[in-house]
């Protein structure tokens, strides 16, 4: 079912009963999380994909779930600005599928993740309630920030409707670079530790470099982004942070084109895994996963120590090859096996805070109407 | 009845006794929070040490069904620490720890009576720092911070407290101990840390927060325009972002907060005959900062601006950015009481807004200085007012509802930084509706189905707000609070 307002949305769902309800955008995430079994409704927010109200001058715009990234991206552009984040799936990906799964991208060092760029949020409860929090003001605090429980919820409190998101005003100049060589980990620290601003700061393995099509080693991506004046002042800087490393500038383009790489069509068996690492860990572990997985894609945000793992075809076994990356990333980090068979504690929630998640779904969604089994609940 | 005699004994026995408040001198300090107009003694303040300790408080709240009412230093200017008379306080003030720094990761764990300017001290030696810098920053704790997601003069590029709180521990109203976030972020699950924050303590205490710490830009520089109207000043701020431009912060003083700030801290730097000063920091690497700060004064000449001056030393710049943060403060030198409010707008109404303010300003009689975060639309008129005189308050609070109202209808909301507390639960109905505060009791009831971490904050009640409007209608000389 694809409704086109959030009442008709809300009309399905009380009309519906007790049944099962699967949310989906363009449903280029369909093979994520757990696969359904078939039984209750669909419901697609493929409709609900208008531009409600873009305040240009305040970087502020107002959204529908259902819009594409590439649409709003296009958008957004023509006005000079841009929504700072770099999903997956770049062509099908919709704002409510982004939200609902965090996937922030390489630019969440420098910009935030999709929680941080969140404004207000509108959606319809299970039992069909249109319900909202946040506004659309960059600063808010009146009540609960229901837009951070939603981004990330996996679609299981309830169905984004709309969002309003702040924007940047898009750098006119962007110079990528690939940097290679023996000292990565001192190179990816002494960068951050300059003065420099990167807005991407990746470690990637020798597979995924090959695909940008150089030799396939290990290596850092670097995206510098700003005025051609302060591009060229910190390209400047770079002889003397990255000392002997081999420095080759790429497309600027490369940040998209890295995405394009990892988001396999969803019918070719793959392990998509989502990891985070303490920071200062990220090029050990990368070289610790090319170790175990030689043929794995992996971009790790080195900034802040989060990123994809992604292995086709299937390995035969999974779930010792999960093992054997939480035991490296463990105590402060996380291996989710986003995409893959459904191994046991496939999602890897850390801490001690299950049951008070489990607390937040039972007041949300009783009946545990959304998105059954998909996710963390039945 | 609550037996509190027996209630105290109890909390002695978990805590060491002198650290259970329970005589009435003592008790005086704890009457009120920035929001001096709003005052209740409470019942019994105790002041735990560790995570453990908040935890045994909690429980012993729980037997006797008694609520309690966080506080960290008492800052807060919407009385969310404000205490209520059959409840407990429960205080930070002894939990002031700074746990681990972890500079290479950029990571500060602190407990939650840490001193926000103190995290900053911890690591500006390495060339780091903690962004969010409220004008209170050397008095407010971070755990008050957190509940708050407070904001500061510098939030505009590098975002307000949630942007910067990785995890937290804390105890929530079942009495439960739960790690929130971590290290790393997006942690799989629900993003708790994320509604925790802002949730001025009602799903229980926050005993540890995991910060995320930024590296010191390497030139900073300060713009001080002045300008012959408010208008023109607003009008400048909104060019600034429409040219794609990000300061650090940006700030506007009125005429009336500038020659408060003269007479006080005198710092001879804001012109007393300006209608407004705007203050513009820009930070970076140095080529970057002289192009943007170029097209910032190019952008407050076109506006009209009367005389720009630039700071570049720290010295200078400190200069420039000190009357901004002892605006408050040096309010109260000039007029006996000042009733101060949080309203935001979209960036873009911020001239409309000022002309409103300026007009019930008029109407009303009573002065409003204006001294406000212009970068993000967050305004803090301060209504000069006497308490003295009966009615005054009433008068004024009405007058800052006014303004709420004002901003709702321009599309903003009722709180930028200093939150809803006691004070603005009676506007959350004219921003939600009844079921957006029913999906947000959804949230409270799975951290706090009794209803014991500060029940009366926040969310609206029939009763409170309909009787308070009944009151002041039928006796208009009576103090309501
Ligand atoms: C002169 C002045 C200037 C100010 N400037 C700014 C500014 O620029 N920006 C800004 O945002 N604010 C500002 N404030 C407001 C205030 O300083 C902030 O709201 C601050 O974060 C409050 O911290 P606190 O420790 O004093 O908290 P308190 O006032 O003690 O408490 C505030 C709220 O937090 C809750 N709380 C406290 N500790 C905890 C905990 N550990 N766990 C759960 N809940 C807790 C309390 O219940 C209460 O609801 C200013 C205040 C003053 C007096």
């Amino acid at each position: 079912m694809r409704p086109e307002t959030a009442a008709e949305l809300g009309e399905i769902l009380r009309q519906s009963g007790a049944q099962a309800v699967h949310l989906e955008g363009q449903n280029s995430k369909a093979h994520w999380g757990n696969q359904r079994d078939g039984v209750g409704i669909t419901i697609s927010t493929a409709a609900l994909n208008r531009i409600l109200n873009y305040e240009v001058a305040d970087l502020v715009v107002t959204v529908e779930a259902g819009v594409k990234w590439v649409d709003l991206r296009r958008v957004l552009a023509a006005q000079g600005q841009f929504w700072a984040v770099q999903p997956l799936y770049p062509d099908q990906a919709t704002v409510g599928g982004i939200m609902a799964t965090a996937d922030s991208g390489a630019w969440r060092q420098r910009y935030g993740g999709v929680r941080d760029g969140v404004l207000g949020i509108h959606w319809v409860r299970p039992d069909g309630a249109e319900t909202k929090a946040g506004g659309q003001v960059v600063k808010n605090v009146a009540g609960y920030d229901l837009m951070k429980l939603l981004t990330g919820s996996w679609g299981t409190l309830g169905c984004i409707t709309q969002a309003t998101l702040r924007l940047y005003p898009l750098p006119p100049v962007t110079r990528s670079f690939l940097i290679q060589g023996e000292d990565l980990e001192q190179w990816r620290q002494g960068l951050l530790d300059s003065a420099l601003q990167p807005t991407a700061w990746d470690v990637l393995s020798a597979p995924l470099v090959a695909q940008l099509g150089y030799p396939a080693q290990m290596g850092l991506w670097l995206e510098l982004r700003g005025t051609a004046l302060a591009v060229a002042e910190q390209v400047a800087r770079l002889p003397q942070v990255l000392m002997g490393a081999t420095v080759q500038e790429l497309d600027p383009e490369t940040g998209e084109q890295l995405t394009r790489h990892l988001s396999l069509p969803g019918t070719q068996p793959q392990l998509l895994l989502k990891i985070g690492v303490l920071p200062t860990r990220t090029v050990a572990l990368v070289t610790y996963l090319q170790q175990i997985a030689p043929h794995a894609w992996v971009q790790m945000h080195s900034g802040v120590g989060v990123g994809w793992f992604v292995l086709t075809p299937m390995p035969a076994d999974v779930e010792a090859l999960v093992t054997k990356i939480r035991q490296f990333v463990y105590p402060e980090g996380f291996a989710s096996v986003v995409c893959g068979p459904a191994i046991p504690n496939r999602w890897d929630v850390r801490g001690n805070s299950l049951a008070l998640m489990r607390r937040v779904k039972d007041q949300f969604d009783p009946q545990h109407r959304f998105n059954p089994g998909r996710w963390l609940w039945d | 009845m609550v037996d509190w005699g027996q209630v105290a004994e109890e909390f002695a026995r978990c805590l060491e006794p002198r650290r259970v408040v329970r005589r009435r001198e003592e008790l005086l300090v704890y009457e009120c929070d920035g929001l001096t107009s709003y005052r209740q003694r409470p019942a019994l303040v105790v002041l735990p040490k560790t995570t453990q300790e908040v935890q045994r408080a909690i429980h012993i709240c729980r037997k006797y069904h008694i609520p309690f009412v966080p506080r960290g230093a008492g800052t807060g200017l919407s009385g969310g620490a404000l205490p209520e008379e059959e409840a407990v306080l429960i205080v930070t003030a002894m939990m002031r720890q700074i746990l681990a720094v972890d500079v290479p990761n950029r990571r500060v764990v602190v407990q939650p009576g840490v001193i926000n300017t103190w995290v900053t001290q911890a690591v500006s030696g390495k060339g780091f720092y903690y962004a969010p810098d409220p004008s209170s920053q050397t008095v407010c704790s971070v755990g008050g911070n957190v509940a708050e997601n407070s904001g500061g003069v510098h939030c505009l590029k590098y975002g307000v407290t949630t942007n910067h709180v990785l995890g937290l521990k804390m105890v929530t109203a079942l009495g439960e101990v739960v790690e929130l976030g971590g290290m790393v972020p997006e942690l799989p699950g629900y993003d708790l840390t994320g509604v925790v924050v802002g949730s001025e303590g009602t799903l229980g205490i926050v005993t540890e927060v995991t910060l995320n710490i930024l590296k010191t830009p390497e030139v900073v520089q300060v713009l001080c325009a002045d300008f012959a109207t408010v208008a023109q000043a607003g009008a400048a701020v909104s060019a600034i972002i429409a040219a794609g431009i990000i300061p650090g912060g940006m700030e506007i003083m009125d005429n009336l907060s500038i020659n408060a700030v003269e007479n006080v801290v005198a710092t001879g730097c804001y012109p007393r005959d300006a209608g407004a000063i705007l203050l513009v920091e820009i930070d970076g690497l140095p080529a970057e900062v002289a192009e943007a700060m170029g097209q910032v004064q190019a952008i407050c000449k076109t506006q009209g601006a009367r005389g720009i001056q630039v700071a570049t030393d720290p010295q200078e710049r400190y200069k420039l950015w000190q009357g901004r943060k002892a605006a408050f403060a040096a309010m109260g030198k000039i007029s006996r009481d000042y009733y101060v409010q949080d309203g935001v707008v979209p960036r873009s109404q911020l001239p409309w807004i000022l002309q409103e303010i300026e007009r019930l300003s008029q109407a009303s009689g009573y002065r409003i200085a204006n001294v406000f975060h212009a970068g993000d639309g967050n305004l803090h008129p301060l209504i000069l007012f006497d308490e003295s005189v009966p009615g005054a308050l009433e008068e004024v609070e009405h007058l800052g509802g006014e303004i709420l109202k004002l901003c709702i209808q321009a599309g903003g909301s009722i709180s930028g930084e200093h939150g809803v507390g006691a004070e603005k639960r009676c506007y959350m109905s004219d921003l939600f509706s009844p079921t957006d505060l029913e999906t947000m009791q959804l949230l409270r009831r799975a951290f706090d189905p009794d209803h014991l971490a500060n029940p009366s904050k926040i969310f609206p009640t029939p009763r409170t707000c309909g009787e308070r409007a009944q009151v002041a209608q039928k006796f208009p000389q009576l103090q309501v609070y």
